[in-house]
Parts: structure tokens; sequence; C-alpha cells
């Protein structure tokens, strides 16, 4: 059974990723979406710790997203769409959770959609200097500057997970930029 | 805009896509002017920054091969489970099919309807004459480009629609 790459760089982990997607998309098995799902883990269970779910949590949506993955991957046909469409369904996962929980809490007011994406919490984001970073933004750019440098999107992918134009996803991390730089000058204010 | 220099050309210079006489200007501006220096130093250093604090946290989150296994095979579990639901489902397979080829043949007719599924299933089929749940998703895919390109990408868009529906519905 084929793993991850050990201690890998970005472009190999790409690769391996790419290389389970083609194949899965090509050849639906248990194995390819076995393999699939392996490649696919470290990058599903991120997204979710990222935005605040604990550890459990986090496993329990990323099972969800790769249950839609497996019965709805069969509509895409080229590997270049896989990586957006993947992170619309984690957003929208992550959504409908933070939607289910909050009718638990009938006193917490709706905001707009990306505004209910929570701050970073979890222990492990607690001394991370990213959060304290992101911390400081509107909800929008830290959602944009996560999928851009933690999720590593291109400028396309996250204006198509967003439904923006590439030019306001590009203007709203320049102006994310310079406002962390006048707030935190050299990063080590 | 800023000294002659609008956002969008200091987007396309730190994307790299400025044209050459574009960037040449901007450079050499940069060059002389020491507010635009300043904030062109600065948004390098926090494209690193961020980069290598993003990395740090990935590492941190992305788990380990012993979680991602375990994962894998909690969801290897539930397909299996499921797949065993679906032989105890509102429908069989050939049902399901049935289902479809009466939505499509008002629309198509019954003689291309007969064509195209004839295609699709030839294409579909991993092992045995049989179409099972398992090729369900691949047979879906190829009636539905079969009947976009005879009747329409709208048809094609409906019979995706509705086998996925069908394959859902049959475990519900």
């Amino acid at each position: 059974m084929p793993s991850q790459p050990a201690a890998a760089g970005h472009d190999a982990l790409a690769l391996f990723e790419d290389e389970a997607v083609d194949r899965f998309l090509r050849e639906p098995s248990e194995e390819s979406y076995g393999q699939l799902f392996r490649a696919l883990a470290p990058r599903l269970l991120c997204y979710f710790r990222t935005r605040g779910c604990p550890t459990e949590l986090a496993e329990d949506l990323a099972q969800e997203v790769m249950w839609t993955v497996y019965q709805r991957s069969w509509m895409l046909r080229r590997l270049e769409r896989f990586r957006p469409w993947l992170y619309k369904v984690m957003r929208n996962v992550l959504l409908q959770h933070l939607r289910r929980s909050r009718r638990d809490v009938a006193t917490v007011a709706l905001g707009k959609e990306t505004a209910e994406l929570p701050a970073p919490v979890a222990d492990p984001l607690a001394g991370s200097q990213f959060s304290e970073w992101m911390a400081s933004l509107a909800p929008d750019e830290r959602e944009i500057l996560t999928l851009r440098y933690v999720d590593e999107l291109e400028y396309h992918e996250i204006a198509e997970v967003l439904g923006l134009p590439t030019g306001t996803v590009q203007w709203k991390i320049f102006n994310a930029k310079k406002k962390l730089i006048k707030r935190f000058g050299n990063g080590r204010g | 805009m800023r000294h002659g220099i609008d956002e969008q050309s200091w987007l396309a210079w730190l994307d790299g896509t400025l044209d050459a006489q574009a960037r040449s200007a901007l450079e050499a501006h940069l060059g002389i002017c020491a507010d635009c220096g300043w904030q062109s130093r600065q948004l390098e250093r926090w494209r690193e920054l961020l980069e290598t604090e993003a990395g740090r946290l990935r590492a941190a989150l992305c788990g380990g091969e012993e979680e991602w296994e375990r994962m894998a095979w909690r969801s290897l579990h539930r397909l299996r489970e499921a797949a065993a639901r679906q032989g105890l489902g509102r429908w069989t397979v050939l049902e399901a099919l049935s289902i479809l080829r009466l939505l499509m043949e008002p629309i198509c007719g019954q003689g291309t309807v007969r064509a195209v599924v004839e295609r699709a299933l030839e294409r579909s089929r991993a092992a045995g004459p049989a179409l099972t749940w398992g090729d369900w998703g691949r047979f879906v895919g190829h009636l539905s480009d079969a009947a976009a390109s005879v009747c329409g990408s709208a048809v094609g868009r409906l019979v995706a629609l509705a086998g996925l529906c069908l394959a859902e519905e049959a475990v519900a």
C-alpha cells in the first residue's frame, strides 16, 4: 500500500495527491479510494483543525467530506478541477456543522456565512504566530489568507472556492498584508 | 494610487505578471523612492513570514500516518456497510436503470435512449455482464456524456443528477 512520501516536500506531496486523485477518477475502487483517502487525510485534518475544530470533530468532518468525494467525484472529469471542488465540499461541510451546532444555541446571532468561520482556537494553535496574525484580520481576509498560505491554493482556486473574481482575491490578500504590516510592522511587533 | 503606481500594478509586480516595461519602471521607482521601496520589502518579508508560519502550523495539525490509516479504514468500513445496505434498498440497480430510461425516453426518444444506454453500459462494467452498484457512478457519468452529446447539455446534466439521486435514494 503506497504511503505518504517520507519527509516529502510540497511538490512531492502535491504529486502524490494528484496521482491518487487521477487514479481514483479513472478507476474508482476500494483500493484507489483507500489510497486517495491516505493522500488527502493530512489536507483534510489540517483544514478543519486550522478552523478551530478539535481533533475528534475534525476527523468526523473529514469522514463526511470523503463520503461526498466517494459519492460525487464521478461528476468531475478533470483532475485540475478536483482541488477547488474538494475545498468547496470541505467549506460546505464545515458551514453545515456550524449551522447545526448553532441551532442548539438560539441566542447566537447568525452573521454572514464567512463570518461564521471561527477564529482558530484549538490547542495546537494557541502559541502559533500565524493564528495571532489571523485574529487581527476580518473573517473574509482570514479565510483567504488561510486558503492561500496554509492550504496552499492558487489565486484562481481560491476564487473558485469562494465564488469571487481572481482579481478580488489578489486584492484582498494584498490589503490583508498591508494591514499586517501596519499592525505588526516587521512581524515581531 | 501612490506615486503614480496603482494597486493593480503592485499586485501584478508581486505576482511576477507585470509586463517588462511596466516592471522596469516600477523597479526603477522602488530604487529611488524610500516609501515604496520600504513597502515592497515589507510585502516580500510578509509573504515569507506567512509561508513559514503557515508551514509550521500545517506540520503541527495534519496528523500522522497512523491517524490517516485509521481514518481510511473507518471510511472503507462505512462504504462496505453502505454497499451491503444498498442490496436491501428501495430499488435494485436494474430498477434504477429502468427509471433513468423512463425519464429520458420522452425527451430523447426510445431508440436514442437504447443506443446511449448500451454504449454507456459497455464502457462502465468493470467485470461480468451485469451492472452493479459499484459500476453505477461510472455508468451514469458515461450515460450523461453520451446524452449530452446527442440530446444537449441540459439532458446530460439531468441524467447526472437523476443518477446521483437514484443512488442516494437506494440506501435512504
